[in-house]
């Protein structure tokens, strides 16, 4: 019996000898489980792609706050605090695209095309967040087209480019009417001039990037351009997926180059030269009165994205330090003297 | 004076005279189409229009039958809002859903003086209100979500008041 069992053992053994590559390459058994080697492998390049990463995406995976801290010496240092992970609540109504649970009446688009006709500029916005109808009537052609019309006055500094006869296509039409009515209708020209005596502090402007710099000499002064950008990330809805066709574009009511876009003009004594700062974002910004007490003196401080969460004291700003300042200026891109190429013209006949 | 009958959406028939229907572009060119006999019996049906609303529009029509004819439409002129008589808005102190159904009717019937004055009337009940309050006012339902809302105000940044 033993001999029996010996011969039997040898025998397995031999056949597993003969099992070439070849055989365990083209095995029908799936071999699911990666390589230990493999997966070092995999470690390896994930940390090098991390690595490998831009510092603003990494910024996208960053989740935390700087805290101050008082050290024991009484010096103060900031740490990073993680936060948890946002996440998701799986419940329908704290989702954000949740809609108010409000019973109420939905009228027809007819009426509010009706009622349209009798809103004033200054209640547009009011009127477009009723509701979604009254909303879409104030993304037609036809309402601007008609806004224009009922409120068109042949001023003298009318940019020509916003004179009747050169409004006729629909692109932009929205944009072009804004511009027009500030320079026509009167409510919207008393405001401009009240809020010139309400200057507004260039500080509003934290956290937009500088899209656009340059400056203008003229005689006695010198003008400086900051055209800054809000980073917002909203767009018209759209159907998803849904990419407009050349037609569809040419027909865009809404289309607006400077849309959250404003301009920063700062009007110095004489010309300073000032280190380039485009695609920075303005972190902080002083306007103190200068030391001869006769005009200002503006420090600006930009940087990248990441640090503009970071204290001043921080180095990686890109300091401007502009004085004699003069006059300081943030204008909307609806403001009258926003430069844009609408009003280029008129803007360089009045220097 | 001749009288002509009309017939609402729920079927109820209200004699008028023919003057006063006639303040109706819309009635007035149905019987000069049709070709309808004032001395006929005929029953004119407008089923666009209720019971109630169109014993309001009858209302106004009646007041207003001697008006000269409102003038035609400039669309190159501000419409004024602060032009609205007395009587006119005493007749539309009404709820929310009335005066909607007013500016509907006065539309369909074509009559442009009614459609103007209820018009007029709900954009000023508009001047100055918050959205929500607009809505709260008319009982209209808010069928933005949050994000599409907080997309509307941004957009409309222009026209606030500083």
């Amino acid at each position: 019996m033993s001999k029996h069992k010996k011969s039997g053992k040898k025998h397995t053994s031999s056949n597993l000898a003969d099992v070439t590559i070849n055989d365990f390459a083209n095995s029908s058994v799936c071999k699911n489980r990666i390589k230990k080697s493999t997966a070092n492998v995999n470690k390896v390049l994930q940390k090098q792609l991390e690595d490998d990463k831009n510092w603003d995406e990494k910024t996208d995976d960053f989740e935390g706050n700087f805290v101050e801290q008082e050290n024991e010496d009484g010096t103060i240092s900031y740490v990073i605090q993680k936060t948890e992970p946002r996440r998701r609540k799986k419940t329908v109504s704290s989702s954000e695209d949740r809609k108010y649970e409000n019973t109420g009446n939905e009228y027809p688009i007819d009426i509010w095309f009706l009622i349209s006709e009798y809103i004033r500029p200054e209640d547009v916005g009011r009127f477009a967040g009723i509701c979604k109808a009254s909303y879409e009537v104030v993304s037609t052609a036809k309402f601007w087209f008609s806004m224009y019309k009922r409120y068109y006055k042949n001023v003298p500094n009318l940019p020509e480019r916003l004179h009747p006869e050169c409004l006729f296509r629909k692109y932009g039409i929205r944009t072009s009417v804004i511009r027009a009515l500030n320079f026509m209708y009167k409510p919207f020209i008393s405001r401009l001039k009240s809020l010139e005596r309400l200057e507004q502090h260039p500080d509003t402007l934290k956290k937009s990037q500088c899209v656009l710099m340059w400056h203008k000499k003229t005689e006695n002064q010198c003008l400086y351009f900051f055209k800054m950008k809000v980073n917002v990330h909203h767009h018209r809805t759209q159907k998803p997926g849904h990419r407009p066709d050349l037609l569809e574009m040419l027909d865009d009511v809404f289309a607006n180059q400077d849309e959250s876009c404003r301009i920063l003009q700062v009007t110095c004594k004489h010309l300073i030269p000032i280190a380039p700062v485009l695609g920075l974002t303005l972190t902080s910004a002083q306007l103190n009165l200068s030391s001869e007490l006769r005009s200002y003196k503006l420090q600006l401080w930009f940087g990248s994205e990441i640090q503009s969460c970071k204290p001043l004291s921080t180095g990686g700003n890109t300091l401007i330090i502009l004085e004699p300042v003069i006059n300081v200026r943030v204008l909307d891109w609806w403001h009258p003297l926003y430069p844009h190429s609408h009003n280029l013209e008129y803007l360089c006949n009045q220097e | 004076m001749p009288n002509i009958k009309l017939r609402s959406s729920d079927g109820e028939t209200f004699e008028v005279d023919v003057e006063i229907a006639k303040c109706s572009v819309t009635i007035k060119t149905m019987l000069e189409d049709l070709g309808m006999d004032e001395e006929e019996e005929e029953v004119v049906p407008l089923p666009n229009v209720n019971s109630a609303i169109l014993k309001k529009v009858i209302q106004w029509s009646t007041y207003h039958k001697d008006d000269p004819p409102p003038p035609e439409d400039d669309e190159n002129k501000e419409k004024r809002t602060d032009d609205i008589s007395s009587w006119d808005a005493d007749f539309l102190k009404v709820d929310q859903g009335t005066l909607f159904e007013l500016i509907l009717a006065a539309n369909y019937l074509d009559i442009k003086g009614l459609l103007d004055v209820t018009c007029k009337t709900v954009a000023n009940m508009i001047k100055g209100k918050a959205p929500e309050e607009i809505r709260k006012t008319f009982n209209i339902k808010n069928d933005f979500t949050a994000s599409e809302e907080e997309q509307v105000r941004k957009e409309n940044e222009w026209c606030e008041e500083k």
